[in-house]
């Protein structure tokens, strides 16, 4: 049998997971994380916020260890998670998110149906306000070097009666605030030939397409396609996305990924 | 000469200088418009307004940006109006614009005609990408066009860009993932080398249709043959060989005799040659004639 080595995630060709570049650039990008039912890209997540305000990658890159204090300024939004899923999550990273001062967490799950949106059918005024309310705590935060996550946007789509262009244009204005966003978003079951724009299926397949369209960067985590193996999670695609990086190009590859019982993770060229 | 003169045709068109007032890129997930975009804005010499809906950063070439995406149609034309009226305009001699619209996709279909009408001036030429991947809307009036037949109807030109496919990835394959939203890892894939497809639309009607091979790196253009064009020749007896142990080939000598062999229908037609194109029976012992009737149908 022969031995296989753990490989490194990289995500551009310095061999880094969000270049220095990036953040102390002057343009705005927008990578997207897809992944599947089955694959859970939490533990990527986990990894991108360590990098970010720190610039290692504990688990996932034994290149990235030399910490950099006050690398960014990084903002997470989530639809589907409260804070302490990422707190416990990131805690193997290294990093208690409690007390680190770059981090702020904007919790848009815990009362997102209960206080922000009250009525579902007739959204599309406190879907605004809420961007409106993303936008400048994002906006409040010091300096420009701002990388933001945002979790599930795309269940707006799903459970209000708002549009995808409507959810595309916050997320725009969302962008531009900051450097880097990155959108974390479920692909399942999309159809290109939906025809009802009314239907979820139409809004969601829609926004993907279009936010496909002005990515940089796509990060894709599915299951194996040929099956189920005991030894192996997932793959994970690094692609380019349609607009080019100014300063720096994203290296393309595809890894095989396992998480082990200890949630260690093992990554794998294809 | 015929692929000189497309190769010009798209040089004129990039440069804006052939009269078409709307120009219309179609992308899909496989290929973006995006470097063809910036082809446009490397040829053209005029002023350039970019009309963004889904671009985040100014370009460098673009002398005017405008974010579509928090403002109204009126509001996009009041500013257009604004900037390329004579007085305002900072633009070269020819006084001509070039508005770049990123993408026609955020437009309701039964607006864009009204939106294009409202822009469009003989001094300006729009050029603007339609997202193919993305699920085209039933309309409510259910007779209404979609907005990408109405965009290829008031056309002047449509380019069509695709990427070149490469052998790992068959085309089937590709179109497969990407129904899926699942993007493969390939270098052809939103490349600076791109297949584009160039229908052209003249004053008379007729359109003429040309495929290129274009390098945005190296802004070189090219007519693109395609391989199965080049391999159908009936003529070509080299196929044959080597199929069978028979000869499958002929020889000049029976090429000379095959065209000698007089046809029996042109025989026939020197007999009748004398009536022209008239129909002419001639009856047969058993045919029952009817004096009384001439014009009775024999049959």
């Amino acid at each position: 049998m022969t031995t296989t080595h753990n490989q490194d995630l990289i995500l551009f060709e310095d061999h880094s997971l969000i270049p220095e570049s990036i953040i102390s650039g002057e343009e705005s990008y927008s990578a997207i994380i897809s992944h599947l039912q089955g694959t859970s890209p939490t533990w990527l997540i986990n990894s991108l916020i360590e990098n970010s305000i720190q610039n290692t990658a504990t688990l996932v890159n034994n290149d990235l260890t030399v910490k950099q204090t006050g690398r960014s300024k990084t903002i997470f939004i989530s639809f589907i998670n409260n804070k302490d899923y990422y707190s416990k999550g990131c805690k193997k990273n290294g990093i208690d998110l409690n007390t680190v001062t770059d981090f702020t967490y904007i919790d848009c799950f815990t009362d997102l149906f209960t206080k922000r949106i009250k009525d579902p059918s007739k959204a599309s005024s406190q879907v605004t306000s809420l961007f409106q309310e993303l936008n400048e705590v994002i906006s409040s935060q010091t300096g420009s070097r701002k990388v933001v996550f945002i979790e599930a946007p795309e269940i707006l789509l799903r459970a209000t009666n708002i549009t995808s262009n409507e959810l595309l244009n916050h997320l725009l204005q969302l962008n531009k605030t900051c450097r880097q966003l990155f959108i974390i978003s479920a692909k399942d079951y999309p159809d290109l030939d939906a025809a009802m724009p009314e239907d979820p299926v139409f809004k969601v397949t829609d926004y993907f397409v279009k936010l496909l369209h002005r990515s940089s960067l796509h990060i894709s985590i599915q299951p194996l396609l040929t099956g189920r193996a005991n030894d192996i999670t997932g793959s994970l695609i690094v692609s380019k996305g349609p607009i080019s990086y100014k300063s720096i190009n994203v290296s393309e590859k595809e890894y095989i990924f396992n998480i082990t019982k200890d949630s260690n993770i093992k990554l794998f060229f294809r | 000469m015929a692929s000189q003169n497309s190769v010009v045709l798209l040089t004129r068109l990039l440069s804006l200088k052939e009269n078409s007032p709307l120009l219309l890129v179609l992308d899909s997930l496989a290929q973006s418009s995006y470097h063809l975009i910036q082809e446009f804005a490397y040829k053209s010499k005029n002023n350039i307004i970019y009309l963004s809906f889904e671009t985040l950063n100014k370009p460098a070439y673009a002398n005017e940006f405008l974010d579509c995406s928090v403002i109204s149609t009126a509001e996009i034309t009041k500013f257009i109006k604004s900037k390329t009226t004579p007085q305002t305009t900072s633009s070269t001699a020819q006084g001509k614009h070039l508005i770049i619209i990123d993408s026609f996709n955020y437009i309701p279909s039964t607006d864009i005609t009204n939106f294009i009408a409202s822009i469009s001036e003989p001094s300006i030429t729009i050029v603007g990408t339609f997202h193919i991947n993305c699920p085209q809307p039933h309309n409510t009036s259910s007779y209404y066009p979609s907005a990408l037949s109405l965009l290829s109807f008031i056309a002047s030109s449509i380019f069509e860009v695709e990427a070149f496919h490469e052998h790992s990835i068959g085309e089937e394959q590709l179109s497969n993932r990407i129904r899926k939203l699942d993007i493969p890892i390939s270098s052809a894939l939103n490349s600076d080398v791109f297949k584009l497809t160039l229908t052209n639309r003249r004053k008379s009607g007729r359109s003429l249709i040309y495929t290129y091979k274009v390098d945005c790196k190296n802004h070189v253009y090219e007519v693109h043959k395609s391989n199965q064009a080049e391999e159908i020749d009936p003529e070509d007896e080299s196929l044959l060989k080597d199929l069978t142990t028979f000869n499958l080939t002929t020889s000049n000598k029976q090429k000379l005799a095959r065209e000698q062999v007089e046809l029996p229908y042109m025989e026939a037609q020197e007999a009748l040659g004398s009536s022209g194109g008239a129909i002419v029976y001639e009856f047969e012992k058993d045919d029952d004639y009817d004096e009384e009737d001439p014009y009775e149908d024999p049959f």
